[in-house]
């Protein structure tokens, strides 16, 4: 399988997969499947990395917001 | 005037390989083979794939005709929904002509017998093409008009899973592949590719920094998707390989958007012309994909929907993906292919199947009659380059029935020591959607070889006197 991380939606807090190598540092926004919600990767709420170890985002932490 | 009459009908008997037909022949001679709804239902809200889960878990796998799915504007749609064709192999015989008894390696072998022949194309003049019974075109296109399914729970939106179509720039062959297409909006779709066929001609397009024309066939004969699953070189055309599984030529017209340049199926049920943009992506995903996992959110490719042209009374089909509907269409296709490679250097070799549990690709099963220690090897070997889907071989002897998962299970449980029968081969180009892969493209591989060893005694197998069991057949009592 690819390498994946999931990411906790802000809106919702439910994850999902995305696609480590196409996603992880593209600066487009996601798209949360379950709510529709648009959200940078560092406003997830927490994010589960491929590696397995989980953090959550600081408010703000996306460089300019 | 004879000769008018025989052009005639054999344009009558072309014209009936086309998905009424299908559908009319599995209802008369398989019964409960197909199921009628009535009721209404909203594909969108995953309710057509919760009555098909609800059906699997009672271990049912008919045909399903929602007579009355809501459309993405929540109104009844026109276009019924016809879904699980492919869940059976009694049905993928049907599709192919055969008796819904030929549904084994009758069935994988005339596939591959098939798959080896090509049959020209006809081309058709546009008034004679059902397909372009209704045509609409621009801002008259409203993808929210269709029955699109949603199908699993992390799935963002509706998806089209059947086949895009598109055409080399070089060559000009046509390329037939499924492959997911989100729902993005009225005029708009998003489409995942893997570095295969269709990607290869996309990115041939895009080099040139031109749009990639594309054709999704939305609904047609099964023959036509099962065609669409061959495992023939990147350079063949489809059209003329799908008009072989069909058994006459595929009839098509030139499409709305390019014209002849474009040839587009005449007897298809629904299709939708686009362009890929060159250079644009967008988030597209996670979908529930063949293996029942999901593949994760990516950045994809966009198409701009140009054409939309379907038959008055059209159906919308779809497949189940991740599920038996998917599984047996991915088998198919695969073991007749198989089976040929390894007869070319085991000849005794009695049956290759990929079974449902093995999601219809990652566990293959052959049989050979072993004739020399060392055979098993070579024909798990085999299967083993020449599918990359493949990463488990089981190879059994000719007295277990590859199709019986039952007995091969046996056949593991009583012939199989771990570290004289197992052989692991590592870091081997697999599948990027095969979920226990800890990398992006290499996988491990496995041989078992539960045959029994010619060179040395092993203890028979347990039979009752033949002739004794033919004195007391059980219809006698049943």
């Amino acid at each position: 399988m690819v390498k994946h991380f999931d990411p906790t939606c802000p809106k919702c807090k439910q994850a999902f997969h995305v696609h480590h190598e196409d996603l992880r540092n593209a600066g487009v926004k996601l798209l949360c499947p379950y709510c529709g919600e648009r959200f940078h990767v560092e406003e997830a709420d927490s994010i589960l990395e491929h590696d397995g170890r989980r953090w959550k985002p600081g408010a703000g932490a996306r460089a300019g917001q | 005037m004879s000769r008018l009459k025989l052009e005639q009908r054999q344009d009558e008997s072309l014209s009936t390989h086309d998905l009424r037909d299908f559908i009319a022949r599995v209802e008369k001679e398989g019964p409960g083979e197909l199921l009628r709804i009535r009721d209404e239902v909203r594909p969108d809200g995953f309710e057509v794939t919760a009555i098909l889960a609800n059906l699997e878990e009672r271990g049912r796998y008919p045909m399903v005709l929602f007579e009355r799915p809501l459309n993405l504007l929540g109104e009844v749609s026109a276009f019924p929904l016809l879904t699980n064709v492919y869940a059976s192999r009694t049905r993928c015989a049907m599709a192919l002509g055969l008796t819904p008894q030929q549904h084994r390696l009758d069935l994988s072998m005339e596939y591959s017998r098939r798959e080896a022949r090509r049959l020209a194309p006809l081309a058709l003049e546009r008034e004679a093409a059902p397909v372009k019974q209704v045509v609409k075109t621009g801002l008259q296109i409203d993808l929210r008009e269709l029955p699109i399914v949603r199908h699993h729970k992390m799935d963002p939106a509706p998806y089209i899973d059947m086949t895009p179509v598109m055409r080399d720039p070089d060559q000009g062959q046509y390329n037939i592949a499924f492959l997911r297409n989100m729902y993005k909006g009225p005029r708009r779709l998003g489409i995942h590719m893997s570095p295969r066929h269709n990607w290869q001609i996309c990115r041939k397009y895009e080099e040139r920094n031109l749009p990639t024309p594309v054709v999704i066939v939305v609904s047609h004969h099964p023959a036509f998707y099962l065609g669409a699953l061959n495992v023939s070189p990147f350079g063949v055309d489809d059209y003329e390989l799908v008009g072989s599984m069909m058994g006459q030529p595929l009839r098509l017209v030139p499409s709305e958007t390019w014209g002849k340049d474009f040839m587009v199926p005449a007897d298809a049920e629904m299709v939708i012309e686009g362009e890929i943009p060159p250079g644009v992506r967008e988030v597209e995903g996670p979908f529930g994909e063949f293996p029942g996992t999901y593949g994760p959110q990516r950045l994809r490719w966009v198409i701009d929907v140009k054409a939309l042209t379907h038959r008055r009374d059209a159906i919308y089909q779809d497949v189940f993906v991740g599920h038996r509907d998917n599984w047996v269409l991915g088998a198919i296709p695969k073991e007749g292919t198989l089976f040929n490679r390894i007869k070319g250097v085991v000849p005794t070799v009695k049956a290759v199947h990929l079974p449902n549990s093995g999601t219809g690709r990652f566990n293959c099963y052959i049989s050979i009659d072993k004739k020399v220690d060392g055979e098993s090897k070579q024909a798990a070997l085999i299967a083993l380059g020449e599918c990359d889907f493949v990463k488990n071989v089981f190879v059994v002897d000719a007295d277990i029935d590859p199709f019986d998962e039952e007995q091969v299970m046996w056949a593991f449980a009583t012939r199989v020591q771990a570290d004289q029968d197992v052989d692991i081969i590592k870091n081997v180009k697999g599948n990027t959607l095969e979920p226990s892969q800890n990398d992006d493209i290499l996988t491990t591989k496995m041989i078992i070889d539960a045959t029994k060893p010619v060179r040395r005694t092993f203890a028979s197998r347990v039979e009752v006197p033949k002739e004794v069991r033919e004195k007391f057949r059980v219809e006698r009592y049943l």
